[in-house]
């Protein structure tokens, strides 16, 4: 059986109905809210458990290799390496100048004090450490995501224009919702809304402040859909909006044929005097006439005081003018509607903390993806008065990269053909 | 002359390309190699300039339509800002393009580095599967939501996108390195399971659990409303599932391929020495599904008009006549073809051996080459993670709400967690670590198209789904 992770505990109980022994299993592991329920709370806590425990395991064996190397390419640690390469030379300054070319760090650095004739350096070898950063990295964003959830603020409130509230709608387990007092008052001056010319939202924003009492206004702001207003921690983001059905102003232009506009906004049934001694009144608005959309009736009262009417349409500025014809011509410019705003109010303690996980995250899989630990190895031995060289390298993960690596540092070399072979 | 011309252009490329690489299963000319690759190649690079020319469709639209709303004109930064802010994957058409944009380059890159047989062919069939349903689509731009509208779009977009194609491919290539892999894998085993795996898959297309429960298989219903099609979703989000129509024929036909499915590759697990228990089980789950196939095809191509029962439904929609089509499961039929397509491949894997695990690279390179895909996947599935909560903290105010699109990345990004731990740290190379890579696959499958099939609620990522 799946459930439905988006509906809510009431809509959970309507339909399975108290008594039934699988409403109380489903009751019991919360399944109307699995993704808060105790047993999946526990299973992330075991898992940051097992990642701490794993972590704790296998990092005194990196550390300790890392810390201590083995530096020393006897010929038993030679054993155990893939990539070595010997030549013969004949000067033991020759055999340093091969070693130099070879190793990425100056002799003097690489040269080991205990034993002479060995060289050791190491390249990006903290990168080994790369898997532990991103497993603290996920404790990171473990641990501040459960105090987060604990202790964070995920509401809803609507505020009409011209208004001030301080309570927000929030949801307890299960999504039953509950009113919550945020302590200070939230209003909101002015929404806009513009829209394309199908009616679709381009956007919307609202003009908020917030007040400790109802007569001050402090810390104005406007806030868009990725813009938010941030408050004692909290932060009110712009996510809908609604209209509130009441007394509507309307924007026409009425425009002569001189080529004369002019824009008057009015609410219905207040006359606007044109020069020509008429009177318009806007007597009713459409939502939609007749599947054209918004629209206005205009009445028309003449100078000896004969009544008309006639429609004019949002979606069709230029309607009135070529049908109408006549003296001047009306467009319907806006209604202006008065709105809700709906804002989302979240407040997410440590919210830094989760974003400075996934910074670390990200530096940790640099280090683990893009980073390759190496170690070079080098030995100078005489024998038989010759003076022997020997190369090696060991990787510890992305082995063919190294094996690249190791390839491109060989044919450099001086005194050695192109393959890499005594000349 | 339209995006859109281009995109035909491209996938003519890829079905010419695919043709050729049909060819080069049986004749291995390098030949023919080179100029299947040429041929993707520059279709890909024609992909690539449709998308940029869709953008700057898309963004001209955009000025002129924030033009008309503001009343100037724009200049300067503004003109850019507005120009650029529809990137070519903002609604389901455009990602679906998209998509196939991600698995031709995974595809070339794999094809470059590796030149693996066979998973170019697979490859360009995921892609040219992507670009099907995108042409199932409505591709006409429409002006950005105001959610959409954020640099974020960018890099979560093109991280997921690149994500998903390199865990389709670097799936097929774990499935080659079990066919491959003859001494570890036992051919029965291999088919048994994959028998079962395409059983999950059916399951999940036929919608979950709810084939079962409602003996039916849904189908949305279409209707044509002057010039458009209107379809029931797009009306009342809230109320369209109760509009589906169950198909109750198809419904039991689904059933029994699923048990049939399920027993025969039991059975074929247990009998592992007989060779004709294969073969025959192989061939009949193909035949029953190739039926199915062709069952859901003739319903949809028909078109017939369709009675729309209950009171309410006559109330709430529009007249009709109603009708089902292709446009009506889309994704059911994509995930039919992928169904289809597994069983092929196991067939060629069982009955025709030579042309397939002899053209197959070592099985090292094969499970590098998807070790690294996957890497670069799990890689890419963090950033889509850490952009899609940055974004999701700055746009909605919380960083994580287990929206069912994020639930799936995040199984998703888990899936391969497991997958890199079996490798490298428990040391399980080989099979085990093959099988989660193909186990990958469906999760990448129910995390990208829950939503879309069904199996999920709609949730917070609705924008691309239409």
């Amino acid at each position: 059986m799946s459930y439905d992770q988006t509906t809510t505990f009431e809509e959970f109980y309507d339909k399975h109905p108290e008594g039934k022994l699988s409403t109380h299993l489903l009751s019991f592991f919360e399944l109307y809210d699995a993704f808060h329920s105790w047993w999946f709370s526990l299973a992330i806590l075991l898992l940051a458990m097992n990642l701490v425990a794993c972590s704790i395991e296998r990092l005194p064996r990196i550390y300790f290799d890392y810390v201590r190397p083995r530096p020393y390419l006897t010929n038993r640690r030679l054993l155990g390496l893939t990539l070595k390469e010997s030549f013969k030379v004949k000067t033991l300054a020759d055999g340093e100048a091969l070693i130099q070319v070879y190793l990425p760090t100056t002799l003097e650095k690489a040269r080991l004090k205990k034993r002479r004739g060995y060289y050791y350096c190491e390249r990006q070898g903290l990168s080994r450490f790369g898997v532990y950063v991103v497993h603290i990295a996920l404790l990171i964003v473990m641990f501040s995501s459960i105090y987060a959830t604990q202790n964070g603020v995920d509401g809803h409130m609507v505020i009409e224009e011209g208004q001030r509230t301080r309570f927000i709608t929030r949801r307890g387990p299960g999504g039953v919702s509950y009113t919550d007092d945020l302590g200070f008052y939230v209003g909101c001056d002015d929404f806009r809304l513009r829209t394309f010319v199908d009616n679709t939202p381009m956007e919307f924003e609202s003009d908020l402040f917030v007040a400790h009492n109802m007569t001050e206004k402090l810390h104005q702001k406007t806030v868009r859909v990725n813009e938010p207003l941030t408050y004692k921690g909290y932060n009110f983001y712009q996510s809908s909006y609604r209209p509130v059905a009441s007394e509507k102003v309307v924007e026409i232009e009425v425009a002569d044929n001189s080529g004369h506009q002019e824009r008057h906004r009015v609410r219905l049934n207040s006359p606007i005097e044109l020069a020509s001694k008429e009177t318009l009144v806007v007597e009713k608005i459409y939502e939609d006439f007749a599947g054209l959309g918004q629209a206005l009736r205009i009445g028309k009262k003449s100078r000896d005081g004969k009544e008309t009417f006639f429609h004019i349409f949002r979606r069709h500025k230029d309607y009135d003018r070529i049908v109408r014809g006549g003296q001047y011509s009306v467009s319907f410019l806006d209604a202006d509607q008065k709105y809700a705003t709906g804002l989302s109010i979240g407040k997410v303690p440590g919210i830094e903390a989760i974003f400075f996980g996934f910074l670390v995250l990200m530096m940790g899989l640099y280090m683990c993806f893009f980073m390759t630990p190496i170690r070079y190895f080098a030995r100078l031995e005489e024998r038989d008065g010759e003076i022997d060289v020997t190369l090696a390298a060991l990787g510890y993960r992305n082995l063919n990269v190294v094996k690249e690596i190791f390839n491109k540092r060989l044919k450099g070399l001086p005194f050695t053909d192109r393959e890499g072979k005594n000349a | 002359m339209h995006s859109t011309s281009f995109y035909n252009l491209s996938t003519a490329g890829y079905v010419v390309s695919l043709a050729i690489f049909a060819l080069h299963v049986v004749n291995t000319r390098r030949l023919l190699l080179r100029a299947g690759i040429l041929i993707v190649a520059l279709s890909f690079l024609v992909q690539t300039a449709g998308m940029v020319f869709r953008w700057a469709e898309a963004g001209f639209l955009e000025v002129i339509a924030a033009e008309r709303a503001v009343g100037q004109t724009l200049f300067g930064w503004s003109w850019f800002v507005v120009f650029t802010q529809h990137p070519p994957w903002s609604n389901l058409y455009e990602i679906m393009i998209y998509m196939s944009w991600g698995i031709i380059m995974v595809t070339l890159a794999c094809e470059l580095r590796w030149q693996l047989a066979w998973v170019r062919q697979m490859g360009i069939i995921l892609a040219l599967l992507a670009l099907g349903m995108a042409a199932l689509n409505d591709a006409t731009i429409k002006p950005l939501v105001p959610a959409l509208k954020s640099w974020w779009i960018m890099i979560h977009v093109i991280s997921a996108s690149i994500a998903y194609a390199a865990g389709a491919i670097a799936a097929w290539i774990c499935l080659f390195a079990l066919m491959k892999d003859s001494d570890r894998v036992k051919k029965s085993t291999l088919i048994g399971l994959g028998l079962m795996a395409v059983a999950l898959l059916l399951f999940a297309l036929a919608g979950g659990p709810r084939l079962f429960l409602d003996q039916a298989y849904y189908v949305k219903l279409l209707a044509h409303a002057g010039d458009t099609v209107v379809n029931v979703m797009d009306m009342t989000k809230e109320k369209a599932a109760s509009y589906l129509v169950p198909m109750p024929g198809i419904g039991i036909l689904m059933m029994v391929i699923i048990v049939a499915h399920l027993v025969f590759g039991a059975w074929v697990i247990r009998s592992s020495n007989n060779a004709n228990a294969k073969a025959w089980s192989l061939l009949l789950c193909f035949s029953l599904l190739f039926l199915v196939m062709l069952l859901v095809l003739w319903q949809d191509l028909r078109a017939a008009p369709f009675a729309v029962q209950g009171e309410m439904a006559h109330h709430l929609l529009p007249a009709g006549p109603w009708f089902i089509s292709f446009k009506s499961h889309p994704w059911s039929l994509g995930l039919l073809f992928i169904a289809l397509l597994i069983e092929v491949m196991l067939m060629i894997y069982l009955l025709w051996p030579k042309l397939l695990i002899t053209r197959l690279p070592s099985v090292p390179l094969l499970e590098s080459a998807a070790y690294k895909a996957i890497s670069l996947s799990f890689f890419l599935m963090t950033v889509v993670l850490i952009t899609g909560a940055l974004w999701a903290h700055y746009a909605w105010g919380r960083y994580w709400a287990w929206d069912p699109k994020e639930t799936g990345a995040l199984a998703i990004w888990v899936t391969y967690a497991i997958y890199l731990h079996a490798r490298r740290t428990a040391g399980l190379s080989g099979p085990f670590s093959s099988v989660i890579g193909v186990i990958g696959f469906f999760v990448i499958i129910v995390g990208f198209l829950g939503v879309n099939l069904g199996l999920f609620a709609g949730g917070l990522h609705t924008y691309g789904n239409s």
